[in-house]
């Protein structure tokens, strides 16, 4: 099949045994790759109620048909799974070089079932597929392995890994790859932790046969003609998603001392500028990438380097935690990647946390005699120790803050900030009211990829509740996440504006099919109803109350800054859910109806 | 001589399409983008002549400066 | 006319290996490629992009010759006339002279067609011509 390698792997760790099937061509067709695949398969595959750290949990790693090839960012992997965080649907993407290496070893897909009776690596080189005693390298920290990895076999070899966190089964344990790129929010991590499963090596010689290689390579060198010429190539070379930190700062959106502000005192020395000035020393990207936003940076009080910190960890683990010293950032990063965390979730979690001890609800009793204090830096360091190992408060905190805060009470719920338990990310939501429904209603909890629309907020006014709006997250949640099932980056399209029409011809030769970007967002507008449904099938009880935002933003307003005094009414809240629930064809409890589903063309797959 | 603006691909809907256009110096970026419906917050990131500024700087004789917003997001 | 490199803009994508491949194969694959990207991580943290010079020792030492030269001075490989010897592959001394016989029936070099410099983001590879020796 044209555009695809052409296998989906499947593992099963409980005996030790490999099949390879063909990739389905009504797949392809249907739900093309990268998180289509992972919707598909998750909603077959794993029993409705299945345990997400249980053995009858899978993981579904996918590429898609531009992974690997001549376009721009084509180093993006989708894994799915039913998520330890939430309980819901998890899908983290992950970017460096490892899913072009699947497609090389001639894997679209791998699926990986069961639960391994001891520590093991997955090897893959080409058709040479085995499970490898890794007895020696449980408890190890990621990058430790990775070079172990890369020493012994060379660097043509791809290795995905987890540390610690991941083997204790963090919920939010992440899964780290190339020194730097993970697939991070949801706990796949922990999934892979679950299975006893702590790495895999992979290596491919193969080619990736396509439709027209003439019209191919016109298309690909097209792309990447485009984004040499985009105005904004040189800017973002230089500071990647930090480019934002200030601008961020100015409009309220920089998450300070967990989400109480937008705006921070110390944001002009975690600038990008300011952070290229002192501590970076290389542009690392993704696979195919003509932009790389990767800051590889030199710690120097700490002796060490690391891939970051991006303007997510310079939110959650800087200024959310009222930290403004890049380098103690770039060490935070450094300590969770190593560990197997995702910054998002611990860096958040340590700001509840934080906040929990300067009202006095935590004593130093709770926290093990640190002066969690916002920003103490050792403290940060020390609780992200702690979170990995589940040590201590540390082990309250690696739960997440939807379940610490219920555990803890006294009103901490009000300014746990997550939705659907997984934390938010790096935009403080006050009065922003675009930018929070995306937060709520995205398909794995607060996370803000699918939808990015505080610029919009901006332009037609903050607190406006109007149906163009909604329509316009809407619309952002069926394109953008098309990148993430095409098995690409999004961002030479957001951040360089290139013409996403120059990507049809593209895929087109590649796969022999055409497909315009309409029908690509109708395959975007299916999967995320069935995302939604699966959410339902897998929550008693799941519906409009899952879609709140967190308090904060409706009762709590900031006391300083440019959001100063400014929060979004609870009754627009509700009704940005009316508008949006209408909009998408939804009950007013928020699930699909059964016209919307067979409209979709989905009866058959959600049976 | 006058300054030019380049405005960076959406932004360019304020101007009829176009990626530029002329400015006489003395004023400010910000006033300059508010005159053409942009709303100043929107801009993420402003270059001078290579080097970033803020959207108080004043346009001088001959400046080329990029606006660069990004509607799409992160 | 040669191609050069300035490693240290290099962000390691190997978007230039995969336009080789296809120019030199018509295939997409990176491993067929005729220029080298070593990343050096975590430390130092940079990456080493090895490049052919067009010097010809590799020409020198083919039995059959199937090394030649074309009009813009660069060293191609005519593959029918390539027997797999390896004699090159340690001739070279940037390491891109290649043979991988599982891969390909024949030994592959850097052809300097171009489409490398072309797909590269970050302004690391450019055409010039042959720098003269500093004494
Ligand atoms: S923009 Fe960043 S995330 Fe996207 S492909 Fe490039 S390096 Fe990877
Ligand atoms: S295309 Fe440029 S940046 Fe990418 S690997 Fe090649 S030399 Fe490095």
């Amino acid at each position: 099949m044209n555009g695809y390698a052409g296998r989906i792997l499947r593992v099963n760790l409980t005996n030790g045994t490999f099949t390879k099937e063909p990739t389905p061509a009504a797949l392809a067709r249907d739900f093309i790759g990268g998180r289509g695949f992972g919707i598909y398969l998750l909603l077959k595959e794993v029993p409705q109620g299945a345990d997400p750290l249980g053995p009858e949990n899978k993981i579904f790693i996918s590429s898609g048909p531009i992974s690997g090839m001549l376009i721009p960012g084509g180093g993006k992997c989708d894994w799915t799974t039913k998520a330890p965080l939430t309980g819901g649907y998890a899908s983290a993407s992950m970017g460096g070089h490892f899913t072009a290496e699947m497609r090389y070893a001639g894997l679209d897909s791998i699926i990986l079932e069961g639960v391994s009776p001891k520590p093991v690596t997955l090897f893959i080189d080409d058709d040479k597929i085995e499970l490898r005693d890794a007895s020696d390298l449980w408890g190890k920290n990621t990058f430790m392995v990775e070079k172990q990895f890369k020493d012994k076999l060379g660097e043509e070899y791809q290795i995905a890994v987890i540390g610690p966190g991941g083997e204790n089964m963090v919920p939010y344990a992440c899964v780290n790859h190339d020194y730097g790129r993970q697939a991070g929010r949801g706990g796949v991590g922990a999934v892979m932790g679950s299975k006893k499963l702590k790495a895999i090596v992979l290596h491919g010689t193969k080619s990736i046969p396509v439709a027209d290689p003439a019209a191919y390579r016109k298309a690909g060198m097209a792309l990447y003609k485009a984004c040499k010429e985009a105005d904004g190539l040189k800017q973002w070379t230089s500071y990647g998603t930090t480019q934002v930190v200030s601008w961020c700062d100015e409009v309220g959106a920089l998450p300070t001392r967990n989400f109480s502000a937008g705006s921070f005192e110390g944001a002009s020395t975690l600038s990008g500028p300011y952070m290229r000035e002192h501590i970076v020393i290389t542009d690392k990207g993704c696979f195919g990438c003509p932009c790389p936003c990767g800051k590889y940076s030199r710690m120097k009080k700490y002796n060490s380097n690391v891939e970051g910190p991006e303007y997510e960890t310079i939110g959650l683990c800087g200024s959310n935690l009222g930290i403004a010293d890049i380098e103690s950032v770039a060490q935070a990063n450094l300590l969770c990647d190593d560990l197997g965390i995702d910054t998002i979730s611990a860096g958040n979690a340590i700001g509840w946390a934080m906040e929990c001890y300067e009202k006095g609800i935590f004593t130093k009793k709770d926290t093990d005699g640190l002066d969690l204090k916002f920003g103490n830096v050792e403290a940060v360091f020390t609780m992200i120790e702690k979170i990995a190992r589940r040590e201590g408060l540390g082990a309250l905190l690696s739960e997440g803050v939807k379940r610490a805060s219920k555990k803890v009470g006294q009103g901490t719920e009000k300014f746990a900030i997550h939705v659907k338990g997984m934390e938010q990310s790096g935009y403080a939501t006050h009065n922003a009211t675009a930018m929070l429904l995306s937060y709520m209603t995205c398909d794995v909890g607060a996370h803000h990829n699918r939808a990015w629309a505080i610029t919009y907020d901006l332009q037609v006014g903050r607190e406006l509740v109007v149906p163009e709006k909604v329509a316009r997250v809407i619309w952002l949640q069926n394109f953008r996440p098309m990148f993430d099932v095409l098995g690409g980056c999004r961002l030479q399209w957001v951040e360089l504006n290139i013409d996403r029409d120059l990507y049809v011809p593209a895929l087109e030769a590649i796969t022999g099919i055409h497909r315009s970007w309409e029908d690509l967002e109708m395959v975007g507008a299916r999967i995320w109803n069935l995302t939604r449904l699966y959410w339902a099938r897998e929550n008693e009880g799941f519906g409009r109350s899952w879609d709140l935002p967190p308090a904060r933003f409706y009762e709590d307003a900031p006391k300083s800054g440019p959001t100063k005094g400014q929060i979004t009414k609870f009754e627009d809240v509700n009704k940005l859910l009316d508008i949006y629930y209408e909009q998408r064809g939804w009950t007013s409890n928020g699930l699909p109806t059964p016209a919307t589903i067979e409209s979709l063309g989905l009866k058959a797959v959600f049976a | 001589m006058p300054a030019t603006l380049r405005l960076s691909g959406p932004l360019r809907d304020f101007n009829g399409g176009k990626p530029e256009l002329q400015v006489q110096p003395g004023r400010t970026i910000r006033e300059v983008i508010t005159d053409l419906g942009i709303v100043p917050e929107t801009i993420a990131v402003v270059v001078v002549n290579e080097e970033q500024q803020t959207k108080d700087y004043i346009f001088q004789e001959g400046d080329v400066v990029l606006v660069l917003a990004i509607i799409g997001g992160g | 006319m040669r191609l050069y490199v300035d490693s240290s803009k290099c962000s390691g994508c190997n978007a230039c290996r995969v336009a080789c491949s296809l120019n030199l194969f018509g295939e997409n694959n990176p491993k067929k490629a005729a220029l080298v990207i070593e990343p050096h991580f975590p430390a130092p943290g940079v990456y080493r992009v090895r490049v052919c010079t067009q010097c010809g020792d590799c020409a020198k030492v083919c039995p059959t010759e199937a090394i030649k030269q074309d009009e813009q001075g660069a060293y191609f490989v005519n593959y029918a006339d390539c027997n797999l010897c390896e004699a090159c592959v340690p001739e070279c001394p940037e390491e891109v002279m290649f043979v991988r016989a599982k891969l390909a029936d024949t030994a592959w070099k850097c052809n300097l067609c171009g489409d490398c410099v072309a797909v590269c983001g970050t302004s690391a590879l450019w055409i010039a011509e042959i720098e003269a020796l500093a004494a």
